[in-house]
């Protein structure tokens, strides 16, 4: 099971790497990153259907994670792939915003990682 | 009606003309004096060392021709200095300011006296010093600022309470209480009154007596006491009748009546104008019985007795003319208000008419109202049109000071409003920074807690690892638990740094220059603007570029500030951008655009080493393809509260506040390159 975590933050990769080693050691998740909305979207067009799953930030430079959000949800043939929204900002303007563009879920940080374990895994 | 404090102020400045007529026979102001100094000094039939008291009596008896009055104080003042006589150097001052009160120059005055009184201070003369004062407040009183004169009242006092000068301190409180009846504060002018009174008791002055019981009796007059009101100005008519002075007495008749008016009872208050008529035109008082007639002619109607009511408003209308004349005495009277009498030549009159015989005295006393009177008729005859145009000269003159006093007024409010607005406008871009600083510490804490609580699993696997002993594990293991801790400890600075610089954009002042990175600094700017205006409006949405030149090095600079300039930079360049953007969607109507065919917000930032001798400094460029800025608006940018913003929106202090950062704060520039439809440029120079 791929997911794709879109983030501008270089160092999610290291933490969703080592917060998720025994899942990843097992097989049970693969990761794959991306640091924009553009990159993410150009990786989805490469390997579609390929990441069923995406962790997405709201706040990013250049494509914005809702405007993402947005084009998962409308361009892509059915099943879209299940989107998670993470941001810093957990007012509820983003999350209305959030949930009217088709987010599977919502979360704010800084991350719960155990909450997040449970959550992919019902999701998935 | 006229209002009793009106009466008291004219009570308050015959009190002082007539404090001066008193004591002519030694050496108050008299023109006489003067007439006859002049020609001692025209002829220059002096010694030198006589020159100085000389100047000083003709200035201070020359009370016909101001003008000249005013060149005598000028060449005291010179003379004084060139042969460092201080004393006469303070007395030239004062003599400047009572002159120039009495041509209607009141700013120039106020600072003659201000000088006097710096000169009164060096030399320890506390009457000199309080005088000075006291004619400060006679200044502000007559211009109707009762809040400054009874600041400079109470200084005066102060002052005059420390000296051993009782006269002055007397004359002080009477006029700080006159100026206090105008305002009302009527318990304060009764202390003031009692003390004034107290002192001419002790001097056995009995003119003094009697105006201090006049005034005090005006007072409880004013607080409805009309026993002792009657009681008071009773006792102070007879003293006052004693020494033949009836203008005051006059006065204090109609006041009553006043009173008597105001409490409905008509019949006496007919009967105390009455009173103040008959005295008036028994000592040929125009403008008493002037006052008298009007006030019984509107007495009359009020009791609907027409027939007498037209009478005594014939008899005022009669007077009216000779009134006017009057008044322009007055009106130089009114200027004349203070001091004039030095304190010495007082108490020489004191000591002096306590040595005369009642017969002489009032011998005295007649002789010189009598004269006094001729001058005042003479001047009249031959200075009419003069004064007349003197009037409505003095008339402007304070109508300008008044609108002066006002556009002043209102230039410090302003002033005081353009010092709040530029501090509100550093808040208001904290605001617009504090949205970004929320995100900017969520994403260090994130990781901050996520790879701590990391490290605390790993440990616990470590020491798993070391029980069983598989020493590659532990190593892979220790590796990752140092990479998390400097990821913690990186994170951690980063926040540090965000609030540092939240604390730092929030202070008012520049704070000190200091040698800072400003590559690092606008690229620290650069994501708090980006993140806040993303946090205002998430529709917004612009590609940064940066494209950062590594040697510049280290500039000696305001971080602060100079990330202020960046940041009001930045934020009108993203606003540009994301104007152009919304206004090409409308257009267009299409929904996301990944392709980049269409407009794409772009807003750059470059930085430039400039070589140098002195070790260089930067040039950093910010571009927006926005649609550039109109010409006719491209030169009042830079103007303070110029906004292109809709209302509320903007400050429209951004730019200045920023050029006024880099040309004054670092000595650089800010300039400006702009092309309709493809964008701006803003070229900030700093020298190294």
């Amino acid at each position: 099971m791929k997911i794709l975590v879109v983030d501008d933050e270089v160092d999610v990769k290291d933490l969703f790497l080592q917060r998720f080693r025994k899942e990843i050691k097992n097989e049970e998740m693969q990761f794959v990153f991306a640091y924009s909305g553009e990159e993410a979207l150009t990786y989805m067009h490469e390997h579609e259907h390929e990441a069923v799953l995406i962790l997405s930030d709201i706040n990013m430079p250049g494509m914005s994670g809702l405007e993402l959000l947005k084009h998962i949800k409308t361009k892509y043939e059915k099943p879209p792939p299940v989107v998670m929204m993470i941001t810093a900002y957990g007012d509820d303007e983003n999350y209305n915003e959030a949930m009217k563009l088709g987010a599977d879920d919502f979360l704010t940080k800084p991350v719960d990682f155990n909450n997040l374990k449970e959550k992919l895994k019902t999701k998935l | 009606m006229r209002s009793i404090p009106m009466v008291n102020k004219l009570i308050s400045i015959f009190f002082i003309c007539f404090f001066l007529i008193y004591t002519h026979q030694v050496c108050a102001q008299d023109q006489n004096i003067a007439d006859s100094l002049s020609k001692i000094y025209e002829t220059k039939n002096y010694k030198d060392s006589t020159i100085l008291p000389l100047l000083k009596d003709l200035c201070y008896n020359e009370v016909r021709d101001n003008k000249k009055a005013l060149q005598y104080a000028n060449e005291l003042i010179t003379l004084s200095r060139q042969t460092n006589s201080l004393k006469y150097l303070r007395a030239g001052y004062f003599l400047k300011g009572t002159k120039l009160r009495m041509l209607g120059q009141l700013d120039p005055a106020l600072a003659s006296f201000i000088t006097s009184i710096e000169l009164a201070k060096q030399q320890k003369n506390l009457r000199a010093e309080g005088d000075g004062y006291s004619s400060i407040a006679d200044i502000y009183s007559v211009a109707n600022n009762h809040s400054t004169a009874g600041f400079y009242y109470r200084q005066a006092i102060q002052t005059l309470r420390k000296s051993n000068d009782s006269l002055s301190l007397a004359a002080a409180l009477s006029n700080a209480g006159d100026d206090l009846l105008k305002v009302r504060i009527f318990d304060t002018a009764m202390q003031y009154f009692s003390e004034a009174k107290a002192i001419y008791e002790a001097r056995d002055y009995g003119s003094g007596i009697g105006y201090s019981l006049g005034n005090i009796g005006v007072v409880y007059a004013n607080t409805g006491n009309l026993y002792e009101a009657e009681k008071n100005i009773g006792q102070a008519i007879s003293i006052l009748e004693e020494n033949h002075d009836y203008y005051p007495i006059c006065d204090y008749l109609i006041s009553f009546s006043d009173v008597y008016e105001e409490k409905g009872r008509i019949q006496d208050a007919i009967q105390y104008a009455a009173r103040s008529l008959s005295l008036a035109q028994q000592y040929n008082l125009n403008e008493q019985v002037a006052n008298a007639s009007k006030k019984l002619s509107s007495l009359y109607e009020k009791n609907n007795n027409l027939k007498e009511s037209l009478h005594f408003y014939k008899m005022y209308v009669q007077y009216r003319d000779s009134l006017n004349n009057l008044e322009t005495v007055q009106k130089m009277a009114d200027l004349r208000t203070g001091f004039e009498v030095s304190q010495k030549q007082g108490e020489v009159n004191i000591l002096t008419s306590q040595k005369l015989t009642q017969r002489n005295l009032l011998i005295a006393s007649v002789l010189i109202a009598a004269l006094a009177l001729g001058i005042i008729v003479v001047l009249i005859k031959s200075n009419r049109h003069k004064k007349q145009s003197f009037i409505v000269l003095t008339a402007q003159k304070k109508q300008t000071e008044i609108e002066k006093t006002k556009a002043e007024t209102a230039l410090s409010e302003l002033t005081k409003t353009q010092k709040q607005l530029v501090q509100s406008a550093k808040l208001a871009s904290l605001g617009e920074l504090t949205a970004g600083i929320a995100h900017e510490i969520q994403n260090p804490l994130n990781f901050i807690n996520n790879f701590s609580e990391l490290n605390t699993e790993l440990i616990n696997e470590a020491t798993q690892e070391i029980e069983n002993g598989n020493v590659d594990a532990l190593k892979l293991l220790l590796a990752d638990i140092t990479d998390n801790e400097q990821k913690i400890n990186q994170h951690g600075k980063r926040a540090d740094a965000i609030v540092k610089g939240m604390l730092q954009h929030s202070r008012s002042s520049g704070g000190v220059k200091e040698p800072t990175d400003i590559n690092a600094l606008f690229d620290e700017y650069l994501r708090l603007s980006y993140h806040g205006l993303r946090a205002r409006d998430k529709s917004f949405n612009a590609t940064i570029k940066t494209d950062f030149d590594a040697s510049i090095g280290k500039l000696t600079v305001l971080p602060q500030e100079l990330g202020r300039v960046i940041l009001n930079l930045l934020t009108n360049a993203f606003y540009v951008v994301d104007e152009k953007n919304k206004e090409k969607s409308k257009h267009t109507k299409e929904g996301i655009n990944i392709s980049g065919e269409k407009y794409e917000p772009t807003v750059t930032i470059a930085t430039h080493k400039i070589p140098s001798a002195d070790g260089g400094g930067a040039e950093i460029i910010i571009t927006d393809n926005g649609n550039g800025i109109p010409e006719q608006i491209l030169d009042k940018i830079f103007q303070p509260f110029f906004t292109t913003k809709p209302t509320g929106q903007g400050t429209g202090l951004g730019l200045s506040m920023s050029y006024d950062i880099i040309t004054k704060g670092h000595g650089g520039e800010l300039k400006v390159e702009t092309e309709i439809g493809k964008g701006t440029k803003f070229i900030i120079t700093l020298p190294g």
